[in-house]
């Protein structure tokens, strides 16, 4: 380890792993990455799915603030109360440009991988499609549609029976379906994989299952990386330590920043016949169906620090709002079950770019529910703020600034 | 009828039969679905969803090399599925050579996915008399 | 609370679990014992499924060592609840279990657990390994012990260990014509030894025994011999076998073939630890019997309440299951004021002096069966490692060649552990490619998953 690099990367998740290839194109600067697999670590938990503005708008991981506000409605209704108001959770619009940008850059993404590198991340475009089962999810749709009034061409209604036309398996009790038609899915190992093989190829080190135990600072400088097999000196350390970045920043800087851990549960059928044609999202869970035939059903949001049980109930919750939405996984099995750890923050955007008083330090971090969908223009930015270029997007509302964090509604998971 | 050819001790009266790929044949109360299948001296049970041929392997639940169709049901663990009276065992079944689909085939409806898996059932003629 | 009334759960109805029922029993304290199969007895033991006059295949010493533990279990019935055809696919929460039966699901509580979920064979795969008409050697045991029914007619046996002039006795008696049985280990191996064999006379005597109804019926065994590759067309007609040096590597320049139509396979066995892991115990490598929990004085997991007896907690056999049980019982005994400390500590010196001379009798068999690596050579590039997923050879070098240092970075580079059975198949092989290469120390453990069987969506509805 006597090697002085350019940069480090810690954490070889999505987001470190899409830095590393990123960096590595232009092949002239010495580049390691450093990752250990953490139990939970949400690249490998993830589902895939490219679900620009699904998640963007709340759908995918936000359903549970949705059930219970259906059981409230409910509820008001049978008591004579009052409605809550509707009020699906969308974000800024800066988000929808990160995400969607990010988005755009999967096919030729796609393409490079494959030609340059001889690696298939099992890109699919398949829409996500939101399934309607009542009103309630109707009157959502139409919130949500209302919200983003400059995305409509990428939306599309599809009523009872144009949802079963492109979607055999799916209840005949669903009264239609909103479909978002740029939103995909990915195999998100396959990508992982890919974009670490070709920065491998490109001359990036790495250091595979090498935990990292501090960062070493001259003054207010980082000046290298401490792990369980040596120290790495480097010029810039990226902190793309997932749900464990606020340890790194905190070795790095003194200081944490709000980055923790959100679970969320997966259940995974067997390799079955392709029964789904895209993605869906419904008020109980979102299924997509991967390249090899396993269909995919999540997700739980939950905040139980770094614990990554499964638990019968919140599965059940998983599997029964599967099989309501595709009565024929009634007969099929449950083949796995795991939980992952989303890097979450308060206000549900990540964290990149410099810190004020510190250098040689980058945040990459806090990607919470769209790390794989969001790696590209992550790893597009970081590229740029190393080079001191001109960066894609305005990095102004993902940098750290404690008055992000401050005054914020209560989340809506909890 | 199917003989069982393959028994270490005799079974005795019998008064239950199963069928395998539609042919009856005698068995016994406690008995899996396995012994069944082997005392007749098969052991190619199941094509899993790679085209290979597989048969039991570990006799124990584990391998999931043993999985056949029982009553409609696919990936039975015939090692581990005591037979019971008129049960219908289908050796060789895979639900993807059934829905006649690969990976990422154009999708059949459920129409034509609910007719395969209800013929699956019947069996294919009324003569079911071989000896 | 009456601590007599706290719920003591065992898993694995076999010779660790009744052996620790019947202790506790003897102290007035009952227990529920869950297995998955239709009777008590675990693998070894639970004997015929159906109803038989006779087992003229299975001797007299099988016979006695069978009915003395089912009725350790009957002599003890009124104290334990026996729940049965019922698998554990997870925990509840801190201190329960959730249960299958296949129809539906339930979960229990427990107070104390105990597991005792046995073990199953290694399997090492070769060209032809996944053939139909090849089985492991305990596949072919139940059989022809608990199916009553000869897996073929012209076996081969390729193994090592006591198990192999037991199983091909059993299978001439059955009826089927041994072609041979292939020990890999060398007779000279074995003759060193011959010391440690002298503790356990009674069953060194039936193995003597063994050898001599073997060669009286003109069935030969071969030592250092081993298996390279099966093959046929729809299931297996033929395999070839070759001389094992001291690794264990075939020697193809004297391979023999054999026309058959089934085989045995049995190079060892690995702990089922697939509850264990997901009950987040500790669990250390071992080159035997692969992972295991790691275990303190009396049987004790990482968990307070949870206790690990017989094979799950590294192999050695029935007898040794027993003592754990027995173990692991007092242990539970004393800690609910059933038993005063005096009692405790003599009771568990005598178990403890028993379990040690299995031990040492293991010891003498374990270091001729040690399992050598040269088998690893044996799969060339097309043979499938991990058959739920139809993972070949070539895949997992190239992913080694990639420099994948943890089983978990090579599950996800290959899919080999993501199919149906978790990976309890090929597992074996990826620790021992790790070994080879240098790396067990930090390969880390196949993760088990809920549910550790499938299970259907339907069974997940309230």
């Amino acid at each position: 380890m006597n090697k002085n690099y350019d940069v480090v990367i810690t954490g070889g998740g999505a987001v470190g792993a899409a830095c590393a290839y990123f960096l590595s194109r232009e092949k002239d600067l010495k580049v390691a990455l450093v990752d250990f697999k953490k139990p939970g670590n949400a690249s490998r938990a993830s589902a895939g799915g490219l679900w620009a503005i699904g998640e963007s708008v709340g759908l995918g991981c936000g359903v549970i603030f949705f059930k219970t506000l259906s059981k409230q409605m409910n509820e008001a209704k049978e008591n004579g109360g009052e409605l809550p108001p509707l009020r699906p959770h969308q974000l800024p619009d800066f988000f929808f440009d990160f995400a969607l940008t990010s988005n755009n850059m999967f096919p030729s993404l796609h393409e490079e991988l494959r030609e340059k590198h001889n690696i298939d991340f099992k890109f699919e475009e398949t829409g996500l499609k939101f399934v309607m089962y009542d009103e309630h999810d109707r009157a959502y749709a139409d919130q949500i549609a209302s919200g983003i009034p400059h995305l409509s061409d990428q939306v599309k209604w599809l009523n009872a029976d144009e949802l079963r036309e492109e979607e055999p398996y799916v209840t005949p009790e669903a009264i239609g379906a909103m479909n978002f038609t740029c939103d995909h899915q990915v195999s998100p190992f396959l990508l992982i994989d890919s974009y670490t093989e070709a920065a491998r190829q490109n001359g990036v080190d790495l250091y595979l299952n090498t935990m990292v135990t501090g960062v070493e600072t001259q003054g207010n400088r980082v000046v290298g990386v401490r792990t369980d097999k040596g120290t790495i000196s480097c010029n810039t350390m990226i902190n793309a330590g997932g749900a464990w970045a606020s340890q790194l920043c905190e070795w790095a800087t003194g200081h944490t920043i709000p980055v923790y851990p959100v679970k969320g549960q997966i259940v995974l059928s067997e390799k079955l016949p392709k029964i789904m044609r895209g993605c869906i999202s419904t008020s109980d869970c979102y299924i997509a169906q991967k390249d090899n035939g396993e269909v995919l059903i999540g997700s739980t949001t939950e905040e139980k620090g770094y614990d990554t049980t499964n638990t019968l109930p919140e599965l059940k919750g998983l599997a029964q709002g599967a099989s309501k939405c595709l009565p024929i996984l009634k007969e099929m099995n449950i083949k796995r079950t795991w939980a992952g750890l989303r890097p979450g923050t308060r206000d549900e955007i990540p964290i990149l770019g410099p810190m004020d008083g510190i250098e040689g330090y980058i945040n990459a971090c806090g990607h919470f529910r769209t790390g794989i969908l969001c790696s590209a223009i992550t790893g597009t930015l970081i590229n740029e703020i190393v080079r001191g270029k001109e960066t894609t997007l305005d990095l102004k509302p993902f940098l750290y600034d404690p008055k992000r964090f401050e005054d914020l509604e209560p989340p809506f998971y909890g | 009828m199917l003989n069982r050819k393959a028994d270490i001790t005799p079974i005795g009266e019998s008064q239950i039969q199963i069928y395998i790929d539609d042919e009856p044949v005698n068995v016994v109360e406690g008995e899996t679905v396995l012994s069944a299948i082997h005392a007749v001296q098969k052991n190619q049970i199941m094509q899993n969803d790679y085209k290979a041929n597989l048969g039991a392997y570990c006799g124990m639940g584990i391998c999931h090399s043993c999985l056949v169709n029982i009553d409609g049901k696919y990936k039975q663990r015939s090692c581990k599925t005591l037979i019971r009276d008129g049960m219908r065992v289908t050796t060789m079944s895979n639900r993807f050579n059934d829905m006649g689909i690969k990976d990422n085939q154009p999708l059949v409806t459920s129409a034509d996915f609910e007719e395969k898996v209800a013929s699956s059932d019947q069996p294919e003629s009324e003569d079911s008399n071989v000896n | 609370m009456s601590t007599k009334n706290q719920q003591v759960i065992i898993v694995g109805g076999g010779a660790a679990g009744i052996s620790a029922a019947a202790q506790l029993a003897e102290f007035g304290i009952s227990s529920k014992i869950i297995d998955e199969a239709t009777k008590l007895g675990g693998v070894v033991y639970r004997g015929p499924l159906r109803h038989t006059e006779e087992l003229p295949h299975l001797d007299e010493f099988y016979q006695k060592s069978q009915k003395s533990l089912q009725d350790k279990y009957h002599n003890n019935k009124d104290k334990i609840d026996v729940q049965l055809e019922t698998s554990v696919i997870g925990p509840d929460g801190a201190n329960g279990l959730i249960l299958s039966d296949q129809k539906s699901l339930s979960s229990l509580n427990y107070d104390y657990l105990i597991l005792s979920t046995g073990c199953h064979e290694r399997s090492v795969p070769f060209p032809g390994w996944t053939l139909p008409g090849v089985m492991m050697m305990g596949g072919v045991q139940l059989q022809i012990k608990s199916g009553l029914v000869r897996p073929g007619e012209k076996m081969a046996l390729c193994g090592t260990g006591p198990l192999l002039p037991l199983i091909a006795c059993q299978l001439h008696k059955a009826g089927v014509e041994v072609e041979g049985v292939y020990e890999a280990s060398s007779f000279t191996r074995l003759a060193k030894e011959a010391v440690a064999l002298l503790n356990k006379p009674m069953l060194t005597l039936n193995g003597l025994s063994m050898m001599s109804y073997l060669k009286r019926n003109n069935v030969p065994f071969h030592y250092g011999w081993g298996i390279v590759k099966a093959e046929g067309k729809e299931a297996v007609e033929e395999i070839t076998v070759a001389p094992y040096d001291k690794e264990w590597k075939a020697d193809l320049s004297k391979a023999r073939t054999a026309k058959l139509d089934s085989i045995g396979i049995g190079y060892g066995f690995v702990a089922r630890t697939q509850i264990t892991q997901l009950l987040n115990l500790e669990h250390e490598y071992s080159y035997q019997s692969s992972y295991v929990p790691r275990l303190s004085g009396n049987q004790r997991s990482s968990k307070d309440n949870v206790y690990v007896a017989g094979d799950t907690s590294g192999i050695l056999g029935s007898d040794g299951a027993a003592f754990e049980g027995q173990i692991a019982a007092l242990d539970i005994a004393l800690r609910m004021g059933a038993i005063d400390a005096a009692t405790h500590a003599s009771r568990t010196n005598k178990a403890r002096k028993g379990l040690q001379r299995v031990r040492n009798f293991r010891f003498g068999f374990d270091r001729f069966s040690e399992r050598q690596l040269g088998m690893l050579d044996l799969p060339d590039d097309d043979t499938v490692i991990c058959r739920c997923e139809n993972v070949k050879k070539s895949q997992i070098d190239a992913a080694f060649e990639r420099g994948v240092k943890d089983i978990t970075s090579l599950k996800m580079a290959t899919r080999a552990g993501l199919g149906d059975c978790q990976g309890k198949i090929c597992s074996a092989y990826c620790y021992d490619r790790f070994k080879q290469a240098g790396h067990a120390e930090r390969m880390g453990q196949l993760r088990a998953r809920f549910p550790v069987e499938p299970i259907s969506f339907a069974m997940m509805e309230d």
